[in-house]
């Protein structure tokens, strides 16, 4: 059988070519960016830039996982230095937080709430702390190795995903499905029996490359993630349901050469010999996901896939919709901004928190979440106003123990997680790709005891603080820079002073009820 | 391999129909965006006037046959008890159900249901999803797909209520490809999910103010704004609010103590009454789990402790729908996964068995008093010519329902999905 | 020698609810899951097991569920669970009912029992009632209820002729006068029920005394949970005399060995008793009260049993168990295709000497 030229010509179609190698000379990178994005726009109208505090709030979400503090934001507002908004970037790119909010943001990414642990977390903090480049992550995960004590936690992509749920076989296809779908954008489901009858792009043998790797693991039991490869000594023999052809394919990731199997004569094919009763697992000499970890990153979706989840996760909408539907009847909304950061992605050596740093720089991230005037709506794939994202369960809980300046104790803390991971968080492998609110949520905020005490939880809570506070004036400003992360309008001000006023005989009650609508609004529950 | 992804029976759509569907839903300016199926728009209209609604009673685990709905007294599998006659001359219950009896004029048996699966596990989901065809899809609950095909109606009350002994919350997981705001709100042990009613200390006044508070900042955040997000959020906040504002309907403390005696001081009875007053209420699809039916074990004192107390609720709740007029828009069902063995074990049980059992409807688009098919005389097998499997009742209920099941569709993303086994038609002898 | 020995097996054409040997111990009766009584002269004249089948009682409906013979006239009464009762020549070929009561009952009669002597016949219902019916032509002589009682599932009489007990769903024991019809007291039984959901689960199947009287024993499931019941099987003795209770004996493993059916007390104070529970497990057990372990218990092949029957003679006694692989879901065929039923073989055993 001759080998298969790879199917992913389609992707020289879908880059449209033109972008030079880039030389000292040029722009920066953001600058292209929004220069193709605003040639695209072909005259529309394009929201201003987002006010002080709105960029301000929008960046402490992203890159801190939480909203400023009301000083910091009264800080920033007042800083009257051209430069203020890249420097206020780098300081939040390297500061504390950073590593952190990127490791949640990756795990509910590429994890969909099926579960978490300690060691992946930490494995995903410690990774986006030295900025190890997307490659080397990848590589990382996909070769699951347990040996490697350092890389053990990237191993719960793979190992989670072969946990048998109830009386369900292992869902092998389901984990070729994700790495599909995760690291190349490509959702190959049903492409597994036959080629895809809807898009062309996608070959049997995607799915079955894929598949003759990840369905030779097996979930070892222990206090770490970990899976045992078995040993492969021939090719995966599949036929499409349709012709009953049968065709023959060795591992091989999409858009490469199969991986030739290196085959050991009976007793010889093992580094470590597995050993049930000593629980000592096997190594293989032959590793099919040694080989997937050097081969994926050079599959032609691996860096566009990574840009444009990135891509999404800042501007609320990917280059490509849906996240992976990479195929050639499916373009890019703007197919150049795609190819030009997927190159320098590549040119850059997977430099995740570059890659970051330029799309933060972009008009596209800092502009307001408001409509220019007149205009009442614009396409969302323009990208000409910032898009109202969801935050994660994680955010929220940072966000409103920020904003209510609640004391809690660790335990309490943890209880209160809880809860709000409950409202949230989406169902288990349901992708948080949309703000969706649900019923749950709303009855969460409006009548879970634990948020309304959030409001007077001890003396430094927003309640209780501004109870002595005479000026009315000042508890608006308050209230709205403290849950809302910006000064309130002369209008809103006037609205509290009156509303206060009126609610004279019981302050406490009236600035509960002030604090809780400010909670409980979508402006809060949003990054616009 | 077992455990495809997508199965060639997708492939009876055409590339040509999906892509058509898809620049129609796109021209209408339905997004694509978000799971969730859409109907075809005329349909749309069609099921906006329908104020069918449904009420599912589960009997999880398996009531037998035999001791109900197709006794077989005095045969080699007959059991202990006797059959008696019921208001349809010639038809005989197990004497188990003496009220039901009396109403048999007012149901539609089926006596021919064949099923594929004999383990709870496999048998619950593929019952309550109907059993379609694999399409490589988590299909929806019966009452996750009526809430999608018919929505919530005009009651403001949640389209899909489940009323189960045990926890409650947001059962999202009955939803499948449909997404989690078509799952099941859970009333556990009748009483309404977790944050259903004001927290203590905080006034009904209070409540009102701030909430007129939060309308006033979202319509001020929305005001030159892309509205999606603001829209989606108040929905759901609206919703909650409709919801709490009916609290009597979830106080079991408030059902009469004369229902109570009709209906029996029972989980089942509570439960059938708390029922009646959501339908009363308006919401589309009403869910009814009892538990404990798996009777392996001492089958007969089971049975003779179980099926009377199901008999005295489930006569109530259809002599009160009757009488309220409502099973002319009211869709009764009461099933299990499957039914129990003829054979009885060595410890006094039946086991599970799905190749020869029953179920019983009532409502709209039934005809009332027919016993569909037979089983033979020891109750083994299903009488020739025809048996039923699952997929056949779902396309019965929806015809019931007023939805054409053999044209409505689900839409997956874009994967075009009919809402019943495509290959199996509706019980036509069910049908009015 | 300690232990029981086997000395044959009987295998009836179907599943047998209970047993009982004759006065003279020679014939055993066995009423069926097909409404027949079953009878078979067991044993030789030289005493060796050579079992002969008579033709069977036929009549009842439904299952037949009990049977009991006269103490002195040749005479056997069984009932089913539609309701009748009938009276009828243990001995004869083909045994003509002496007296037949069509509705005894409405519906399941769960026990049934001969006291004062031989004159009555006392029965148990599903329906609440316990009737004392005339050995000699099946009058109705009294009538028992029991305050919120709903339905009844064991009778025994008191050797005396003075008394009956009865225990309900709830696990309520009460004892009657005879003679007044009066409740005298309640023996505490309560364990023996649970309302587990929509499921009142009754534990108790058996009431039985011993020769003298002075121990009423109460078999049954202490039960832990409905649908397919979980519990563990117990026996309990109350002293008669002051009602208290003198032993409360859990049988064989939980969830194993749920219900004890039978029991029956031998001289030395022991006890046999048999128990049914999950597929394969169920058993036989001699056991004496105060001892940590049964003296014997059979394993495998003697499983789930439900009969029980202690021949008069002292030196037998007889247990209906089940088939193996009697369990199952779906429709399995044999080999010759044909859905299967189950079988209760009867093992006969010899007491030690």
């Amino acid at each position: 059988m001759l080998p298969r030229l790879p199917n992913l010509v389609w992707l020289a179609a879908l880059m449209v070519a033109g972008v030079v190698v880039a030389t000292a000379a040029e722009p920066a990178l953001h600058e292209r960016v929004d220069a193709l994005i605003e040639q695209a726009a072909s005259g529309k109208p394009v929201a201003g830039p987002a006010e002080e505090a709105e960029f301000f709030r929008r960046v402490h979400l992203d890159f801190a996982g939480v909203i400023p503090t009301v000083e910091e934001m009264r800080a920033f507002v007042a800083d009257p230095a051209p430069d203020k908004r890249t420097r206020m970037i780098d300081s939040l790119l390297n500061g504390p937080d950073y590593a952190k909010r990127m490791a949640d943001w990756f795990h509910v990414h590429l994890m969909e709430r099926r579960a978490d642990h300690d060691l992946w977390l930490s494995w995903l903090e410690r990774a986006f702390a030295e900025n190890r480049p997307w490659d080397q992550m990848a590589a990382q995960i996909i070769r699951g190795d347990f040996r490697d004590e350092a890389n053990r936690g990237a191993t719960f992509f793979l190992s989670n995903r072969l946990e048998k749920y109830g009386q369900n076989t292992t869902d092998y296809p389901g984990l070729t499905r994700d790495v599909g779908r995760l690291f190349l954008g490509m959702d190959l489901q049903c492409a597994e029996c036959h080629n895809h009858r809807l898009i062309d792009d996608y070959d049997q043998a995607d799915f079955q490359g894929l598949f003759a790797a990840f369905k030779n693991l097996t979930l070892l039991p222990g206090d770490y993630p970990a899976v045992e490869e078995g040993v492969i000594s021939e090719k995966l023999k599949y036929a499409s349901v349709f012709t009953q052809k049968e065709r023959l394919t060795g591992p091989r990731v999409p858009g490469r050469d199969e991986i030739a199997i290196a085959v050991f004569e009976k007793g010889q094919e093992y580094e470590v010999t597995p050993d049930k009763k000593a629980k000592q697992p096997g190594v293989p000499k032959f590793s099919a996901l040694e080989a997937f970890a050097t081969e994926i990153p050079h599959s032609p979706t691996f860096s566009p896939n990574f840009v444009n989840r990135l891509w999404f996760l800042m501007m609320g909408r990917g280059l490509v919709e849906p996240l992976d539907q990479f195929h050639s009847e499916n373009p890019a909304s703007h197919p150049e901004v795609l190819d030009l950061l997927a190159r320098e992605f590549v040119a850059r050596g997977h430099d995740i928190r570059w890659l970051v740093r330029e799309l933060a720089l972009t008009r596209v991230y800092q502009r307001s979440s408001r409509l220019p005037e007149g205009v009442e709506s614009l396409p969302e794939e323009a990208f000409l106003v910032a898009k109202q994202r969801r935050l994660s369960a994680e955010q929220l809980l940072a966000s409103a123990l920020r904003a209510t300046g609640a004391e809690l104790d660790a335990a309490a803390r943890e209880e209160l997680e809880k809860r709000f991971l409950k409202a949230f968080a989406n169902e288990p492998k349901e992708p948080e790709y949309e703000f969706a609110p649900s019923l749950k949520s709303a009855l969460f905020v409006m009548n879970d005891p634990e948020v309304g005490r959030l409001l007077e939880a001890g003396p430094g809570a927003i309640v209780s603080r501004l109870v002595a506070e005479p000026d009315a004036a000042r508890v608006a400003g308050d209230l709205y820079g403290a849950i809302l992360s910006r000064p309130p309008t002369t209008e809103e001000t006037d609205e509290v002073v009156a509303y206060l006023k009126g609610q004279s005989s019981d302050r406490t009650r009236a600035l509960r009820e002030i604090a809780w609508a400010l909670l409980a609004s979508t402006e809060f529950a949003v990054n616009h | 391999m077992t455990d495809r992804l997508c199965t060639p029976d997708e492939h009876l759509w055409s590339r040509r129909r999906v892509l058509g569907r898809l620049a129609r839903a796109g021209a209408a300016g339905i997004g694509a965006g978000g799971l969730g199926g859409l109907l075809h728009p005329a349909v749309a209209e069609e099921v906006a006037r329908n104020d069918r609604q449904i009420l599912f009673i589960w009997l999880d685990g398996g009531i037998s046959q035999f001791e109900s709905w197709d006794p077989k007294p005095a045969s080699r599998f007959g059991g202990p008890f006797r059959s008696i006659p019921t208001s349809v001359p010639g038809i005989h219950y197990s004497e188990l159900m003496p009220r039901t009896a009396k109403l048999a004029h007012l149901l539609t048996v089926v006596r021919n249901l064949q099923t594929q699966d004999n383990s709870h596990s496999a048998g619950v989901p593929r019952i309550l999803r109907g059993d379609p065809a694999n399409r490589g899809v988590t299909y929806p609950y019966f009452g996750s797909a009526v809430a999608k095909l018919l929505g919530p109606g005009d009651s403001g009350l949640p389209p899909y209520v489940w009323i189960k002994p045990g926890s409650g919350g947001f059962k999202t997981e009955n939803a499948g490809f449909l997404g989690p705001k078509y799952g099941a709100v859970a009333f556990g042990d009748g009483k309404p999910p977790e944050n259903f009613v004001r927290p203590e200390g905080l006034s009904a006044e209070e409540d009102a103010a701030r909430q007129a508070l939060l309308d006033r900042f979202n319509a001020r955040f929305v005001k030159g704004r892309p509205g999606r997000a603001n829209e989606a959020q108040s929905h759901v906040y609206d919703m909650a609010r409709k919801l709490m504002a009916r609290a009597e309907l979830f106080d079991t403390t408030r059902l009469s103590e004369r229902d109570l005696d009709r209906y029996g001081r029972t989980e089942l009875g509570t439960h059938l009454l708390v029922a009646r007053n959501m339908l009363e209420a308006g919401v589309r699809f009403v869910q009814v789990t009892s538990y404990g039916w798996d009777t392996h074990g001492d089958h007969f004192n089971g049975s003779a402790s179980l099926i009377p107390k199901f008999d005295r609720a489930f006569a109530s709740i259809v002599e009160d729908l009757r009488d309220r007029g409502m099973l002319d828009r009211v869709l009764v069902v009461a099933m299990s996964e499957f039914g129990r063995t003829p054979r009885i074990n060595g410890h006094h049980g039946r086991d599970h068995y799905p190749e020869a059992w029953s179920l019983a409807m009532a409502g709209p688009g039934l005809v009332p008093g027919a016993t569909i098919g037979a089983t033979d005389a020891e109750g083994v097998f299903v009488d020739a010519p025809r048996s039923y499997d699952i997929g056949s009742v779902f396309h019965t209920w929806y015809h019931a329902l007023g939805i054409d099941s053999k044209k409505v569709e689900f839409h997956n993303a874009d994967q075009p999905l009919p809402i019943a086994h495509h290959e199996m038609e509706p019980i036509r002898e069910a049908l009015a | 020698m300690t232990e029981p020995s086997s000395i044959g097996t009987i295998e009836p054409a179907t599943q047998v609810t209970g047993i009982r040997f004759s006065p003279c111990s020679r014939v055993l009766l066995a009423p069926g899951f097909d409404g027949q009584v079953r009878r078979w002269l067991w044993r030789g004249e030289d005493g060796a097991f050579s079992p002969v089948e008579l033709s069977p009682v036929t009549g009842h409906r439904g299952f037949a569920t009990a049977a009991e013979c006269h103490p002195a006239r040749l005479v056997a009464f069984s009932a089913d669970s539609w309701g009748q009762i009938r009276a009828w020549p243990y001995l004869a070929t083909s045994p003509e009912p002496l007296w037949t009561l069509d509705a005894a009952h409405d519906g399941w009669i769960r026990s049934l029992a001969v006291g004062g002597e031989g004159d009555w016949v006392v029965t148990a219902g599903r329906d609440g009632v316990v009737r004392l019916h005339s050995s000699t032509d099946g009058g109705r002589l009294a009538e028992y209820r029991g305050a919120g009682v709903e339905e009844w599932f064991a009778v025994a009489a008191h050797p005396s002729g003075q008394w009956i007990v009865a225990a309900d769903l709830h696990g309520r024991i009460f004892q009657w006068e005879v003679a007044s019809g009066k409740v005298v007291r309640e023996f505490d039984g309560k364990t023996f029920h649970l309302l587990d959901r929509l499921q009142d689960i009754g534990g108790l199947r058996q009431l039985a005394f011993d020769r003298e009287g002075r121990t009423l024993l109460a078999a049954g499931c202490v039960p832990g949970g409905g649908g397919n019941v979980r519990g563990h099987a117990r026996v309990r003795l109350f002293d008669f005399a002051s009602g208290s209770i003198r032993h409360d004996l859990p049988m064989g493993e939980a969830d194993k060995d749920i219900f004890a059916h039978q029991v029956a007390l031998l001289d030395d104070g022991s006890l046999l008793v048999v128990t049914t529970g999950q597929p394969g497990q169920g058993k036989l057990l001699l056991v004496m009260p105060g001892e940590e372990k049964p003296r014997y218990e059979t394993s495998k092949g003697t499983v789930n049993c439900h009969g029980l029957a202690l021949a008069p003679d002292g030196r037998h006694f007889a247990v209906s168990a089940t088939n193996t692989g009697s369990n199952g879901n779906g429709r399995r065929l044999d080999k010759d295709g044909k859905y299967p039923d189950n079988r209760s073989p009867i093992h006969f055993f010899a007491l030690p000497a």
